[in-house]
């Protein structure tokens, strides 16, 4: 209730600024070295995406202006920072470990171990040093009858409506049994670490953040947006297409189930199935080529 | 030409192959994956070619020879009609072999002769059943690894590890592939689809581009300073409309500090 009523009091505008223009900082450099580099070989890992919100966060840090942002450009930090490390975190092992590299599908597990240990580590500065009025919602602690009732249907709901859909849209067009059996001991939990992951970042870090100062809807539809553009700097291996209008929705739905519940928990098991979902029955392809 | 294995990451090499970019490197023209080069519009339900030699048949029923690769055609009615191939074995990879049941299903044998099932197609759709594989393939010289699978629905799918790892390797052709045929003569792969007779001419899979010290160097140069100069500019909007927002007295009515 005291929680509720400080948060009726915060202006929207800081927070609501902080993600627009985060986004459009992001965007600008995700997109503009393309039109004279090659980003996508030279910096594979978008760590340029990564230094764009660290700068915003020190300035927010320096700045005492800027310090109602810092909810925000925390949850961009989370994102990106620990997006650079899972993308790259393979190579740095092959640096690190020469002939004694584990294999690929176990390479992707210990990046995704990574990942989440540095967003735990942004959570827990957020924790630490933001006002209690402005520390986002992180629902970790909930997981009830409801929670896991949602968490169930949700991924019953998911995979019947990607079994419905044309397989082309979405590239389920086969399992691999033999690729499978070698490979989704390390890359089911893998998808776990990074279900757990990116909904701390999505629906705990920024929506938490968000709704703090702006309407459920508002809060939801924000982080959606977010998510789904900030795929556009994926390697998706299914068709690209839908990519991003469909992890919008999926987005919308994870933070709507996440409000609902007061749980984190039904969305990282639902982000988590469906990660396994596109391992075990997306056929990659030369889309695009 | 040896075809590389695909990484993990294949679809940011294709992209970034597509993006417009600077340096010869990088602008270097890729040559089509698959070509239309004979019988556009007719629906073809076999191929095979051995030689500069194709032979195809015609859904029709007719049976047609090529003499050169492909370019032209004509009837010969005393040809026997070239069959689909259920098995196929690559060279580069000895002792390796992909086959298809007669229930459809894809096997593949390892290197260590072990039998699995490599290959479990879903269906097209709630009212579309799963797609019937029509062929397999691979070169019987040492020239790829690669196995090449086509469908009756997911066009042409393509291993290069003996069957344990499939890709759809399709751009450009339709989704409906009869027959299969490699001729390592001509270090090609025909296609029998509903759409004519398509070529792929063996080529390495697209993958980014690697640059000299130099170009590395500049290159980074210039993204950070998109990044530095993006970041700046963010920083000053944002201050800006922290100001207007807060109506001159920022970090007031209740935000943290």
């Amino acid at each position: 209730m005291i929680a509720a009523k400080r948060a009726a009091q915060q202006p929207w505008g800081p927070a609501a600024a902080a993600l627009l223009i985060g986004t459009l900082a992001i965007g600008a450099a995700l997109l503009i070295p393309h039109a004279f580099s090659d980003p996508n070989s030279v910096d594979p890992n978008v760590i340029r995406l990564s230094a764009v919100a660290v700068i915003l966060i020190a300035a927010a840090f320096l700045r005492a202006s800027l310090a109602p942002a810092r909810p925000v450009l925390l949850a961009l930090v989370a994102i990106t920072a620990s997006f650079s490390l899972l993308s790259g975190a393979p190579q740095l092992l092959n640096i690190v470990l020469g002939s004694r590299t584990p294999s690929p599908a176990a390479q992707v597990f210990w990046a995704s171990l990574a990942q989440l240990i540095v967003t735990l580590t942004v959570a827990g500065v957020a924790w630490r040093v933001l006002a209690p009025a402005l520390r986002p919602h992180l629902r970790l602690a909930r997981f009830g009858p409801t929670a896991a009732i949602a968490g169930v249907v949700g991924v019953a709901l998911l995979v019947g409506v990607a079994m419905a859909l044309p397989a082309t849209l979405l590239g389920r067009e086969g399992i691999q049994p033999v690729a499978v059996a070698r490979d989704l001991p390390w890359l089911g939990p893998a998808a776990v670490l990074q279900a757990l992951s990116q909904e701390l970042q999505f629906r705990g870090l920024l929506m938490g953040a968000l709704e703090r100062v702006a309407p459920r809807w508002w809060a939801n539809l924000g982080q959606a947006a977010f998510f789904g553009l900030s795929h556009l700097a994926v390697s998706y291996q299914g068709p690209v297409g839908p990519f991003v209008p469909a992890t919008i929705a999926f987005g919308l739905l994870l933070g709507w189930i996440v409000q609902r519940s007061q749980s984190l928990w039904p969305a990282v098991l639902i982000h988590a199935a469906g990660d396994i979902a596109i391992t075990v029955a997306v056929l990659p392809g030369l889309y695009g080529y | 030409m040896q075809v590389r294995t695909v990484p993990l990451g294949i679809a940011a090499g294709v992209t970034g192959a597509l993006f417009l970019c600077a340096g010869s490197a990088s602008a270097a023209a890729q040559t089509p994956w698959w070509i239309q080069i004979a019988l556009p519009g007719t629906r073809l339900a076999a191929v095979q070619a051995t030689g500069s030699r194709v032979v195809v048949r015609t859904s029709s029923g007719q049976t047609l020879l090529s003499p050169d690769g492909g370019m032209t055609f004509v009837a010969d009615p005393s040809l026997p009609p070239p069959s689909a191939s259920r098995i196929a074995a690559p060279a580069s990879l000895p002792g390796t072999m992909v086959a298809v049941a007669g229930d459809g299903t894809v096997w593949r044998r390892a290197q260590n002769g072990h039998w699995m099932q490599s290959l479990l197609l879903l269906p097209q759709s709630l009212v579309q059943g799963v797609p019937r594989v029509t062929s397999v393939t691979a070169f019987a010289q040492p020239l790829s690894a690669a196995v090449y699978l086509s469908t009756d629905g997911y066009s042409v799918l393509v291993s290069t590890d003996g069957g344990d790892d499939w890709i759809r390797a399709n751009p450009g052709l339709p989704e409906s592939v009869f027959g299969l045929s490699a001729d390592s003569a001509l270090k090609s792969v025909y296609a029998a689809t509903s759409t004519g007779l398509w070529v792929h001419r063996l080529q390495a899979f697209p993958a980014p581009p690697v640059y000299t010290d130099q170009s590395l160097a500049l290159r980074w140069v210039g993204i950070a300073l998109v990044t530095v100069a993006v970041s700046a500019l963010a920083m000053l909007l944002l201050m800006r409309v922290m100001r207007a927002i807060a109506g001159g007295t920022v970090g007031t009515g209740g935000a943290a500090t």
